[in-house]
């Protein structure tokens, strides 16, 4: 075997994937070669190198699972979800179908405009503005300002606005809808709430009842109970303030406050967070 | 694949958002770590981490259960990756050469851990920058054999190409880096 073409087959040999003839071969040419064996070496000492830059581990984002369920379900229940998966079934070539297919469009363009609630799981309850009169909530409904939701165990409801943004309201949790407001937003009285906020809904708030969640980037959630809110941040920065002081909570941080005291100042979220956020991968 | 992965994915694939978060709790950091070791970005990979795992829970019912999941969800993502790529460079005003690039985005996000702390944070920039600085096809060989030592025939399924391409690739991009990790090497070895 010549050098040159030891030098192109030595790669392979440090990662021990030429077959057995290749390698009795270069084993050969290195025991008389000292040039190839010190190329071997500092190839060697390279993968060393590479490995460690390349193979060291990163932080991802422990709400992986979670941001990608809630969008890949946003974008099933959306426009072209919806249009690409009645236009992928056969029967629909007809012209039946085809007609079908219109009417479900016209529905959709003229459906999504307002806030609405997009899912409901279970039966939680609705109450208009000013009503103490509680129904079951339906998915589709239109949510009015003042509008008030109430979770029971195992339930959610899914809020979403035109451009996208929305809010999950969690099990045994209480929502005051605030659409009209400017900003706009919801009133958190008790339980958990997911928020996924487009760029467009800046200024969103979320009020809980010690505190309250101002978007300047775009996915937090909240949590009251216990006499305290908590916010975690998985993306873009958040206001969280009260009376009593205000700090602005980055990207995998998190910060609490209780009735009589300013947020605490920002702490960093860990995996662990994640448990307490279960009810969404049930959605 | 495993066992458990294989039921795993079986149950994803009905619905399961368990058996779903378990998948992206077992790959989460090799999809992060591969994206950002191929675009040098630690914005874009989170971007495409998530991207890959919403393609992969949608796809999922029509993913065939005879193959294993992990070369799957690495095309995905190396996909992704190549297509964010390609946007990159159809934007030339926003296109990010090399050595602009976000090459610490690994290291400021790496994981403490006495093994980390050997190599001091400028190195890792330098070998990152030096990657960064690769050739497309060849980058993406040498970021899938040091994501989880993946051997050729895997890298060559994912990327659709033949095996001898891949040992070709990878030892040309070998030599390419040889001078730009030259230094580095040197320290290292004192």
């Amino acid at each position: 075997m010549k050098c040159e073409l030891v030098r192109d087959l030595l790669s392979a040999y440090m990662d021990n994937e030429l077959g057995a003839d290749t390698i009795r071969e270069v084993d050969a040419h290195l025991r008389t070669c000292p040039a190839c064996s010190a190329e071997l070496e500092e190839l060697r000492l390279q993968h060393r190198v590479l490995a460690k830059a390349l193979a060291t581990p990163v932080q991802s984002s422990p709400w992986l699972a979670e941001r990608a369920m809630a969008e890949a379900q946003r974008r099933q229940t959306g426009l072209f979800g919806m249009a690409r998966g009645y236009l992928g079934r056969a029967w629909l070539r007809s012209a039946l179908g085809v007609a079908a297919v219109l009417a479900i469009l016209l529905t959709v363009v003229v459906w999504p405009r307002g806030v609405r609630l997009v899912a409901v799981q279970g039966t939680p309850q609705y109450a208009q503005a000013g009503s103490s009169a509680w129904h079951n909530a339906r998915r589709g409904m239109r949510v009015t300002q003042g509008l008030r939701l109430h979770t029971r165990q195992h339930e959610m409801i899914t809020v979403r606005w035109p451009d996208g943004s929305q809010l999950v309201l969690g099990p045994e949790s209480q929502a005051t809808m605030l659409p009209d407001s400017s900003p706009a937003g919801a009133s958190l009285a008790a339980g958990r709430v997911y928020a996924q906020i487009r760029p467009q809904q800046m200024g969103f708030q979320i009020a809980g009842p010690q505190a309250t969640a101002t978007v300047v980037g775009t996915e937090f959630w909240l949590s009251a109970g216990h006499g305290e809110t908590w916010l975690f941040v998985m993306r873009g920065k958040v206001r969280f303030s009260n009376d009593h002081g205000s700090v602005l909570v980055s990207r995998w941080r998190k910060s609490f406050a209780r009735a009589n005291g300013a947020p605490s100042p920002l702490l960093p979220t860990s995996p662990l967070d994640s448990n307490s956020f279960w009810w969404l991968r049930h959605s | 694949m495993n066992p458990n992965e294989g039921i795993l994915v079986q149950r994803a694939r009905r619905g399961d958002p368990g058996a779903f978060t378990a998948l992206v709790e077992t790959y989460r950091e090799r999809i992060t770590r591969l994206a950002i070791n191929l675009l040098g970005s630690r914005e874009d990979a989170e971007d495409v981490a998530q991207e890959t795992f919403v393609r992969v829970y949608s796809t999922l019912p029509r993913f065939d259960t005879s193959r294993p999941f992990a070369p799957w969800l690495y095309r995905i993502a190396t996909n992704l990756c190549l297509d964010h790529l390609r946007r990159r460079k159809a934007r030339p005003q926003t296109a990010q050469l090399p050595e602009e690039m976000d090459v610490t985005a690994s290291s400021s996000l790496a994981v403490p851990s006495p093994e980390n702390t050997a190599i001091r944070a400028e190195t890792h920039a330098e070998v990152m920058r030096a990657v960064q600085g690769l050739p497309e096809n060849y980058r993406v060989v040498v970021v899938l054999r040091y994501l989880d030592d993946l051997p050729y025939s895997e890298i060559a399924e994912i990327l659709g190409i033949s095996e001898a391409n891949v040992q070709m690739r990878l030892s040309r991009a070998r030599q390419r880096l040889r001078a730009a990790l030259h230094n580095i090497q040197g320290e290292r070895s004192e």
